[in-house]
């Protein structure tokens, strides 16, 4: 577009002459993208001839980074043969901040192996150091928690059990479908699974058993472990999401200029509700887990309604419900945790959201199924 | 200049450095109670750094802030906390929170500091909201409205607990003139009122001028000029005077790097 006042546009003519033994390709005109084609032609057609070609630049009037860029490709892909000269002050800068061409041309083998190998030992450096970085915010966070659910109450901090309620109904009802699916799935498998094995061991008169084996691998493992994944994915993500867009936008900046705590405003009611919701649906995943093995046991392989009932209720040993419960909500609170964390975490821009939001997940699973191995050590080590 | 110890900003030799790199590099200025003190400078050469340390966002590398006769750097988390209730800052880009509907996030410093009653923060912020033209938005949602209307919800909620210090960053970007010249009138009002006192960030000369006590420009981490708006009218020196009188930066000399251009050609 030509605005008032302004020159109008000089159509690109670009003549050949011979001088010597080089041919002079002289042009005229706008160097801008809609003529590139004239100048790719005639440079073309003077190459083929065999000889060395100069491109005379000073009748080029205006140009734009597309004509720029076409010159610096030409005179690297002619290597030496075609030369540039008589070129404005305004088109040489320009031409010289785009890449200049030996580096893309060279000894690109001796270039990377000591980068490669610098940059290896950066990287564990790095990583290092990121992870003693997380390990130390995740503990100050806790400490943090702790403090505002305690003392924080009685030293003018609010504890906003308002907001916790709404945040648990977010995470918990919305919950339910997925968890319910997933759990009368687990129920189902187990079923069979157990079946299975109980085949080997007696042939089909066993199969009352696998209630046992149902009801007590789903309240004291397979119930906890499967909702706070999925609870991990669902809710610790979004914690991240969340915390880490406020970091960006300066949402927690302006909660601090308002005097707000973001720890005790944004992530204790989050930690808080997570703790509440997580023993609630693993309760209600067991139920269903056990209705999935009552669908196996008693639809599928035909054992007695009444009989398959006596048997789960004779299984389950209230501790088993309750260490489940137990588990849930450090869970909940690890989740919590380190949902927060990273999104505290987060630096920069909706890239880096993007990059804890996916690290929390990782993260908070090895953290559920680590503590997990220690709530079990601890449980069997006490039983003994 | 008389050096008074009850002005209620006084920075002092500020230095800030993000890593190896230093963004502040000795910054001094004191505003006097009541005084509209205006900060300016080129894109990226730190004003917002100051403003984030004048309300402990930042801690400074050296040097010492004190704002209404405390010393930030020697309040803790807690204490500033409870000190920041006394400033008022308007971000950049607004800065509501995203998940509360606009008359939410103006009524939050008034539900989680003060014990007023309902109706009455309801009257207040329907009050602050008509103060900056905003009139029957408060059931809308930040992410509902355009970005000026975004940073003048942001001003409301700086003013909705009648601060005495206030600090605007570019209050007028992305305003059109007409809007920009209310909020001018608007800080002009409140100063003669209630004798605000301000640090105002901006790009804006006409803005700048027309509400200025005093103003410095920063360039390169430093304060490289001082005065009243006309003192800085005045000015000569180059960078200065292109930057108030908006004339482009000189073309660089790049006859260097155009020598090395020829050889790889
Ligand atoms: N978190 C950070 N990490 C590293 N560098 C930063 C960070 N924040 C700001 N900077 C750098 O500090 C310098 C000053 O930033 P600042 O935001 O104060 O500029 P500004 O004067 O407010 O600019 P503008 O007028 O564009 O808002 C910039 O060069 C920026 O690159
Ligand atoms: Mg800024």
């Amino acid at each position: 577009m030509v605005l008032d006042g302004e020159p109008e546009i000089v159509p690109m003519t670009a003549e050949t002459s011979i001088r010597g033994p080089d041919r002079i390709v002289r042009l005229q005109g706008d160097l801008l993208r809609g003529h590139i084609a004239v100048v790719e032609r005639a440079v073309d057609e003077a190459l083929l001839s065999g000889a060395d070609v100069l491109l005379d630049a000073r009748c080029v009037g205006r140009f734009d980074s597309a004509g720029a860029e076409l010159l610096v490709r030409r005179l690297k892909a002619a290597e030496g043969r075609l030369l540039l000269m008589n070129a404005r002050q305004e088109l040489r800068a320009f031409l010289e901040a785009l890449p200049p061409p030996e580096v893309f041309k060279g000894e690109m083998t001796s270039f990377l192996r000591p980068a490669v190998a610098d940059l290896l030992v950066d990287t564990a450096t790095e990583v290092v150091e990121r992870i003693t970085d997380k390990v130390r915010r995740f503990v100050v966070l806790f400490l943090q928690f702790v403090y505002f659910v305690t003392v924080g109450p009685f030293l003018g901090h609010r504890l906003r059990l308002d907001r916790a309620a709404g945040e648990t109904i977010a995470v918990g009802i919305d919950a339910l479908p997925i968890v319910a699916l997933v759990a009368v799935l687990m129920g189902l498998i187990l079923g069979f699974q157990s079946a299975a094995q109980l085949e080997k061991f007696g042939g089909e008169g066993l199969y009352i058993f696998s209630a046992n084996l149902v009801g007590v691998a789903i309240t004291r493992e397979i119930g906890p472990i499967l909702t706070a994944i999925l609870i991990a994915g669902r809710s610790g993500s979004a914690i991240t999401a969340e915390i880490g867009t406020m970091a960006v936008t300066e949402e927690l900046d302006a909660l601090r200029v308002m005097g707000l705590n973001p720890v005790s405003f944004l992530v204790v009611p989050k930690i808080l509700s997570l703790v509440i919701s997580l023993p609630c649906l693993v309760m209600f995943a067991d139920l269903v887990g056990i209705g999935g093995g009552f669908i196996t046991g008693c639809l599928v392989l035909g054992v007695p309604f009444s009989e398959y009932w006596a048997q789960t209720q004779e299984a389950i040993h209230l501790s088993d419900v309750f260490t489940g419960l137990a588990k849930a909500a450090v869970f909940g609170m690890l989740i919590g945790l380190t949902g927060a964390a990273h999104g505290m975490m987060v630096r920069g821009g909706s890239t880096d959201v993007g990059l804890k939001t996916t690290s929390a997940v990782v993260v908070s699973i090895a953290l559920v199924i680590c503590s997990d191995l220690i709530f079990t050590m601890l449980f069997f080590l006490g039983d003994v | 200049m008389s050096a008074d110890a009850a002005d209620p900003v006084v920075v002092k030799d500020l230095c800030v450095s993000y890593g190896e790199r230093a963004i502040l590099r000795g910054v001094d200025f004191r505003v006097k109670k009541g005084e509209i003190y205006v900060l300016m400078g080129p894109s990226g050469c730190g004003k917002t750094t100051v403003l984030r340390c004048l309300v402990g966002l930042l801690r400074p590398s050296s040097g010492a802030v004190t704002v209404l006769g405390r010393e930030l750097s020697s309040l803790d988390e807690d204490q500033l906390d409870r000190f920041r209730p006394q400033v008022g800052m308007l971000f950049q880009f607004g800065a509501l929170l995203n998940s509360m509907t606009v008359g939410d996030n103006v009524a939050l410093p008034l539900r989680e500091r003060t014990d007023l009653d309902p109706a009455t923060v309801h009257a207040i912020v329907k009050l602050k909201l008509s103060m900056v033209g905003l009139e029957g938005t408060h059931r809308r949602m930040p992410a509902e409205l355009s970005g000026g209307m975004r940073k003048r919800a942001g001003l409301a909620r700086a003013m909705v607990l009648d601060p005495q210090v206030y600090f605007f960053d570019e209050p007028t970007s992305g305003l059109d003139p007409v809007t920009a010249a209310e909020f001018d009138q608007l800080v002009l009002t409140l100063k003669g009122a209630l004798g605000m006192t301000a640090v105002v960030v901006t790009h804006d000369l006409d803005s700048a001028f027309r509400i200025a006590d005093r103003m410095g420009v920063l360039i390169n981490g430093r304060l490289v000029a001082e005065g009243t708006p006309d003192e800085i009218r005045r000015v000569k020196e180059g960078r200065i005077h292109s930057f108030v009188n908006r004339t482009p930066r000189a073309g660089q000399d790049d006859r260097e790097v155009w020598a090395r251009f020829f050889v790889y050609a």
